[in-house]
């Protein structure tokens, strides 16, 4: 009985409980649906994704024992199975932008509701890497290290990114508001 | 005032820390925003609205219908629960387990054979249930074949009593 | 009077709310006339050379081993009593600590093997068979280390790999 068998099995063995996969894979379903969703733009495809990832985990679990951050990786390979799903859907269809824009009528009371499904599609206009970008920060609240290794940028790339999507909806705001006063003032 | 225009054109040039972006939030939640800033507010109460969408399928329910066994991680373990029952099967047909009994039904049995035969019956039961779900149908004849060799466990059992009666017989 | 009705009402508040282990269940149906219950023994370990070179291992690890308990039901799976013991079973594997080694379905046959270790190097495992109108729970409990356990397995594993 060889001891290169023996570490072999004992390997195999310390692969990642059930109990281990459950906390931290599961537990953080809510936060990978909202990463899929942003990128995929489409709730019931986004569900689809995360049933995808952790299907696909379970399966490597055994191997995931040697990742540090489960968390970051999990994030990551969530992006990175949605980037692959849009590649292969270029093909057939585009995935359709949820919400229609609409043209804001000055001539009624903008209620806040409506302007903060407008931000959404803000943002969720904004180009993937930079709507994944500000979500990741502004929303989810993550470090810029943590976001790096998730969209496999430097730091700084990340930064930038993150200035020029957040410029972006700035501008866009600036510009609704001035147009709204504009029709008003006319 | 002048403090939040700061922060918020350090915001827009992506420069403020965690910390500072929640003091944003705080401030565009509260009740004295400038009219100036009034614009933004729905943008950062964008942020915590979006906080708040949740997943739809409790994923732990998608795990359980994935839980047909893979061939590859599998293996090693079915060969442990495997190599598991054979060992306790072994254990069981050793001579001198004296202190064995049943209860079948209300009914109890003080009779040490009977009771390690029970057990046995039900680890090759275990045995062989783990060794369908691991091989396809097919070769599930060549994995019981490889399993038949215990049954020579009895031959050695009776070997050793054999060996036993000598030894008595000798003293 | 006063006096036995706390005190009854203390020993309910106790037994309520101690929660359900493998040894009280075992307890509460092995009597019962539906089900069938084995117990093995330790007895004494005399071993011939079963293993080949093995054998002086094995021995220890054999001596390691203290018990091995069996329950059988067999109804039907829809019946009441069928369910409320899966029921108590998942309660007791949840709360116990127990980790699974493998779990198997096949075909409306369902093998899990659970295992854990608790203070002072007591391993427990524990077998639990499913099919068609019965249900079988096999516990062994032993003195061991988790390596130790695994080792044995290791071992066993490769005669297994010989063997077929």
């Amino acid at each position: 009985m060889s001891d290169v068998r023996y570490s072999t099995f004992l390997r195999h063995y310390k692969c990642m409980e059930t109990t281990q996969f459950n906390q931290q894979i599961l537990n953080s379903s809510d936060k990978l649906f909202r990463l899929a969703k942003s990128i995929l733009r489409n709730a019931d495809a986004a569900q689809d994704a995360v049933q995808d990832l952790i299907v696909k985990l379970w399966e490597k679990r055994f191997t995931l024992d040697e990742v540090e951050n489960m968390q970051a990786f999990t994030m990551r390979s969530m992006r990175n199975l949605c980037l692959d799903t849009i590649r292969q859907q270029r093909d057939e269809v585009e995935l359709p932008v949820e919400y229609e824009y609409k043209e804001p009528n000055p001539y009624h009371q903008i209620e806040r509701k409506d302007l903060t499904t407008r931000i959404r599609i803000m943002i969720d206009n904004l180009p993937e890497l930079q709507r994944t970008i500000i979500r990741m920060r502004d929303v989810e609240e993550m470090e810029i290290q943590e976001i790096a290794y998730i969209t496999s940028l430097t730091e700084n790339a990340v930064s930038v990114n993150l200035s020029r999507a957040r410029q972006k909806i700035r501008e866009q705001i600036i510009n609704e508001q001035k147009r709204a006063e504009e029709i008003v003032w006319k | 005032m002048e403090m939040m225009n700061e922060l918020l054109e350090k915001y827009f040039r992506g420069e403020t820390s965690l910390h500072e972006e929640k003091e944003l939030k705080k401030y565009f939640s509260g009740g004295n925003v400038a009219s100036g800033h009034e614009i933004y507010r729905a943008l950062f109460e964008e942020f915590d609205l979006e906080l708040k969408d949740k997943a739809q399928v409790p994923f732990k329910k998608v795990l359980q219908k994935q839980q047909k066994p893979k061939r590859i991680w599998f293996q090693t373990f079915a060969y442990t629960g495997i190599a598991a029952t054979l060992f306790l099967l072994l254990w069981i047909q050793l001579p001198n387990a004296t202190e064995s009994f049943a209860v079948i039904h209300g009914n109890r049995i003080d009779n040490t054979e009977f009771a390690n035969r029970y057990a046995g019956k039900r680890f090759t039961k275990v045995t062989e249930m783990l060794a369908k779900s691991m091989k396809p149908m097919a070769s599930f004849n060549k994995v019981r074949k490889g399993i038949d060799p215990l049954q020579n466990v009895s031959d050695v059992r009776n070997k050793m009593d054999e060996l036993k009666d000598k030894l008595q017989f000798n003293k | 009077m006063k006096k036995i009705m706390t005190l009854v009402a203390v020993f309910l508040m106790v037994a309520t709310t101690q929660a359900q282990t493998l040894q009280s269940l075992f307890d509460k149906y092995h009597n019962d006339e539906r089900f069938e219950f084995v117990s093995v023994g330790k007895g004494m370990m005399n071993m011939a050379n079963l293993f080949g070179g093995h054998a002086k291992n094995n021995n220890e690890m054999m001596s390691k081993m203290k018990s091995i308990k069996i329950l059988t039901l067999n109804a039907e799976g829809a019946s009441p009593l069928m369910k409320s013991v899966i029921n108590e079973l998942d309660k007791i594997v949840e709360k116990g600590n127990f980790e699974t080694a493998v779990e198997t379905r096949d075909k409306g046959e369902r093998v899990n093997i659970y295992y854990r270790f608790t203070g002072n190097n007591d391993a427990d495992m524990l077998i639990v068979t499913k099919e068609k109108g019965e249900l079988s729970l096999i516990w062994i409990t032993g003195k061991m280390t988790k390596e130790e356990m695994m080792h044995t397995f290791s071992m066993n594993g490769e005669i297994l790999k010989s063997l077929g």
